[in-house]
């Protein structure tokens, strides 16, 4: 039984009384993908997870897991997903092998598989000493693994997260990182919400950047790179004055921006012709240059580039 | 793909799911002192200082009845309305942590996460009811008869479903604490307007007036009957009010999981 895609969206609008949260997003997560989505607070993130988890309804368009709709068949799709909400959703007074048990018997499983599940889990994710302890004394980097040990209690054939590492310590996210890789190295299609760029960086195969609710780029990281320019040339130039003018210059054929005084942040392409002719109008506009720096091209850069209102 | 487990899984009756969800929100009151311990403790407290304070007043003016017989069914009252708005406390935490979207998506249903704490809440009223009578029979409480206080207890185990299921539907429609709270305070409120030292005829004029048109007066006055073995004059009224409370919010519970439906 194979679905590629595991989550196909068209057309999807969802309004919130007079606000539109999402305006007609189409995009496409393929099996076995870490797909990241990107964006601003209010972007939209949240709401198309929570669409994708069959916890909201669309106010228009579809969306299908493994070829199940959301809408109309919510249960069965619902069932394919193992959902990470943004805060701890967890029972803060039972313990990791109580929350566990009780996510199994939601699920309908037997007392067996139940048993063996919430072992097989405390195990992978490291909470054996941890079993009886409350969840409201476990620290946040414990409770988040138990949070996506929950979402996993079914064998889902997709997890979704939502910001999964916000509030975590660096050592903590990368743990969890890690935890997160392994789980997709099995197969788990991951679908991931965050606004940390460092973190989509890490685990995005795949990544969309949503702005007011809609798809502005999708792609792989690599992708998204070389569409705001492979790599980001940093001009000192002699003046402010000739760095804004650099900046404002409506010849110059690619992205400027400048971030303090006579600095220049130029998204330089790898394609020779647009080189050359972008050297040639830096030269025109620029005047003196007084040092140069080339960085490869980040995430901040797309996400600057594209998300940016 | 692997198919997942629960799609794997044969479909089972809800029992299982209504008896887990029972188990963890009577855990999660036990481990709640707040839930538990603070209406028995409230309980315990009015009976001590009512009781201590106006059991001789009180005797002389209620014509050889016992004042802790008259003033009992009021004191379990006020903390059925205290224990059970604990329903509404917890679902109101599943709700605001996510949880209860999380069992939903897992079950399909988010019913059987609402009937849990409402039994839960049910089961700490009865452990607080429990430890009241016993407390009040300490200090002299003599009833009439025992299934006569088995009956009290049963009203008063019907007006907390009532209120359980008022709160829990409050806490779904408008996810705030504060109005989840207003049951309680409502049903709290209004029990100092029935005859709470005193017989209802014996009130003041308007006092009276607010008592008469007073609902949970014929259920005090039910309940103080059963428990001294008078005739039953209040319980059609009584018996109707609490029914209508429990279908009342039975019917709020409904319309609430359905608004919400609507707003997804």
């Amino acid at each position: 039984m194979t679905f590629d895609p595991i989550v196909h969206v068209v057309e999807l609008t969802k309004i919130y009384g007079t606000r539109t949260a999402l305006d007609g997003l189409t995009l496409t997560v393929t099996q076995g993908s870490r797909f990241v989505v990107l964006g601003h607070n209010g972007a939209g993130k949240s709401t198309l997870l929570e669409i994708v988890a069959t916890l909201r309804v669309p106010t228009s368009g579809s969306v299908r897991v493994a070829g199940l709709d959301t809408a109309t068949q919510a249960r069965e799709a619902g069932r394919l997903i193992g959902l990470a909400p943004q805060s701890n959703a967890l029972d803060p007074l039972a313990s990791p092998a109580e929350v566990l048990d009780f996510q199994a018997v939601a699920l309908g499983l037997g007392r067996r598989q139940r048993t063996r599940r919430t072992r097989e889990l405390l195990d992978l994710f490291g909470l054996g000493e941890h079993r009886a302890s409350r969840v409201a004394k476990l620290s946040g980097g414990t409770r988040r693994k138990l949070d996506l040990a929950v979402a996993l209690v079914a064998e889902p054939a997709l997890v979704i997260l939502d910001e999964p590492t916000t509030g975590l310590d660096p050592l903590a996210r990368i743990d969890f990182w890690a935890e997160l890789t392994r789980l997709n190295q099995g197969g788990t299609t991951l679908l991931i919400s965050t606004q940390d760029l460092h973190e989509a960086d890490v685990l995005a195969t795949d990544i969309a950047v949503l702005r007011e609710g809609t798809v502005v780029a999708q792609g792989t990281p690599a992708a998204l790179k070389q569409r705001v320019g492979t790599r980001t040339l940093t001009l000192d130039l002699s003046s402010d004055v000739a760095s804004k003018a650099l900046v404002s210059s409506s010849r110059v054929g690619f992205r400027a921006d400048s971030d303090h005084g006579n600095r220049v942040r130029l998204g330089v392409s790898d394609d020779p012709a647009a080189l050359r002719n972008a050297l040639a109008e830096i030269s025109g506009v620029a005047g003196e240059i007084t040092g140069l720096h080339l960085d490869e091209a980040s995430l901040d850069d797309v996400f600057v580039a594209l998300a940016a209102r | 793909m692997t198919l997942p487990l629960a799609v794997a899984a044969p479909r089972r009756s809800p029992a299982p799911v209504v008896l887990a969800a029972v188990r963890r929100s009577t855990r999660a009151v036990l481990r709640s002192p707040a839930l538990l311990i603070a209406p028995v403790a409230q309980s315990l407290f009015f009976l001590l200082v009512y009781a201590g304070q106006l059991t001789t007043v009180g005797s002389s003016y209620l014509g050889g009845t016992s004042f802790i017989t008259f003033l009992l069914p009021l004191i379990l009252l006020t903390g059925v309305a205290t224990g059970a708005g604990a329903a509404g406390t917890l679902v109101l935490r599943d709700i605001t942590s996510g949880y209860l979207d999380r069992l939903r998506l897992a079950h399909g249903s988010t019913t059987p996460f609402l009937v849990g704490p409402v039994v839960a809440a049910l089961i700490a009223v009865i452990l607080q009811m429990a430890v009241t009578v016993v407390g009040a029979a300490v200090i002299g409480y003599r009833p009439a008869s025992w299934p006569g206080v088995l009956a009290m207890l049963m009203l008063m185990l019907m007006l907390g479903l009532g209120v359980a299921l008022l709160s829990t539907a409050l806490a779904i429609r408008t996810v705030s604490a504060s109005t989840t709270g207003l049951v309680t305070l409502a049903v709290f409120g209004l029990s100092f307007f029935t005859g709470v030292f005193a017989p209802v005829d014996d009130l003041a004029t308007w006092m009276r007036l607010i008592a008469t048109v007073n609902p949970l007066t014929y259920i005090v006055e039910t309940a103080r009957q059963l428990g001294s073995g008078d005739p039953l004059t209040a319980a059609p009224i009584g018996v109707a009010a609490t029914g209508t409370l429990a279908v009342a919010g039975i019917a709020a519970c409904a319309l609430a999981l359905r608004t919400a439906r609507k707003n997804r």
